[in-house]
């Protein structure tokens, strides 16, 4: 089944994809570039056991939720690939409050049952909230680490953790395996996250993380660690266009210890996912297990660039730690 | 709570590590800019942003 063209059959007889042209043509667009994040009701579809078909409501909600996200997030973040460059921030809000309207009525219009096409309203409902506040919080830079994972919280983890919930929900699993469905979902969008800030920092040439002078994990860890280079790290991060700046920022980044910092907050939240589905009575746990393994795959490519192996992996400390 | 500092003290006193673990990450800490620049742009954290999340590519 192609999901993406799935997604797209069941949004476009809905009334308002036929009297909005704009959206017709942003669901198609999206949907021509196939984004991994619609396929996560599906794998959770698949791993319970339950016909992909059971899915697509989920995906195409999801599919909406996330558009409605990105409208306002590109101009949150002056993003120039924004559909409001094009035309104008007014007609971008319109269009995510549409979106984001459309997702619930993607779950209503259902055939699951009306208790579970509820809770998956619930579901979707409560993310967007909390979605809303990450992003909130994030316009505000994080102060420390506290912040920073608290941001990560809101912002990135509901978001994979209501995909793969919403998958769950629709093909009706019990109650305790939805929910840890959903935590491994959470765990899964904060280790994206990490990807995405050690991407962004370490990019040629300076990501607008630079530029506009925000906190990914990395720059927050050489910023607040009391390295040897802390107090030159602060110089070129505050002067980061200055011939060379980033080259020697990044290598700081790297000696300081930031980036073994991400990818060890990497390593427990895989960690923490895999131990979550072992508990879990899935009955094809290949299905999750491989998008853990795809994500933690650069980590095992690192180890080996430096020769070590992922046995050195030892039973850590939990991710409560951090709370 | 201060995960970071309590990693950093970790790994630069090089005498409380916990078996091989911390050791092991400590060794990213020695990573030349060339080979963190080849992993950049071979396949790993590029590919994985660029591949996946859209939400957490453009939120971030």
């Amino acid at each position: 089944m192609d999901i993406y063209q799935s997604t797209v059959d069941y949004l476009l007889p809905f009334p308002i994809f036929s009297s909005w042209q704009e959206m017709r043509t942003i669901l198609q667009r999206i949907a021509s570039t196939q984004p991994c994040d619609w396929r996560l009701p599906l794998i959770a579809c698949q791993a319970l056991g339950e016909p992909a078909e059971k899915a697509i409501p989920a995906s195409a909600a999801l599919a909406c939720a996330q558009i409605s996200i990105i409208l306002v997030d590109d101009m949150l973040d002056d993003d120039p690939r924004g559909e409001y460059r094009c035309i104008g921030s007014g007609r971008a809000s319109n269009l995510a409050l549409a979106f984001q309207s459309a997702g619930l009525e993607a779950l209503s219009r259902s055939t699951a049952s009306s208790s579970v096409r509820l809770e998956a309203l619930n579901s979707l409902n409560k993310m967007m909230l909390t979605t809303a506040h990450g992003q909130e919080l994030d316009v505000q830079n994080p102060a420390d680490e506290i912040s920073y994972w608290h941001i990560v919280e809101n912002k990135s983890a509901p978001f994979f953790g209501c995909a793969i919930h919403l998958g769950a929900l629709l093909a009706e699993a019990r109650a305790d395996v939805t929910k840890n469905l959903e935590q491994i979902g959470q765990l899964y969008g904060e280790m994206i996250q990490i990807h995405d800030d050690l991407n962004d920092t370490m990019a040629m040439p300076a990501n607008p993380d630079w530029l506009q002078k925000r906190k990914p994990l990395p720059i927050l860890f050489a910023l607040t660690v009391e390295h040897p280079d802390r107090r030159k790290f602060l110089d070129l991060y505050q002067n980061i266009l200055i011939e060379n700046a980033l080259q020697q920022a990044q290598e700081i980044l790297i000696r300081c210890g930031a980036v073994s910092y991400c990818v060890d907050q990497l390593i427990r939240r895989y960690q923490a996912a895999r131990d979550t589905l072992n508990e879990t009575p899935v009955p094809h746990k290949e299905v999750i297990d491989s998008l853990l393994e795809a994500v933690i795959a650069p980590v095992w490519k690192l180890f080996e660039t430096l020769g070590l192996s992922p046995n050195v992996l030892p039973t850590i400390v939990p991710l409560s730690d951090r709370k | 709570m201060n995960t970071m500092k309590g990693f950093y003290a970790s790994i630069s006193s090089g005498s409380q590590l916990k078996g091989s673990y911390l050791e092991a990450l400590s060794e990213i800490t020695s990573l030349s800019y060339r080979q963190a620049q080849a992993l950049q742009s071979d396949l790993t954290w590029q590919n994985w942003s660029q591949q996946n999340s859209e939400t957490a590519t453009r939120g971030a």
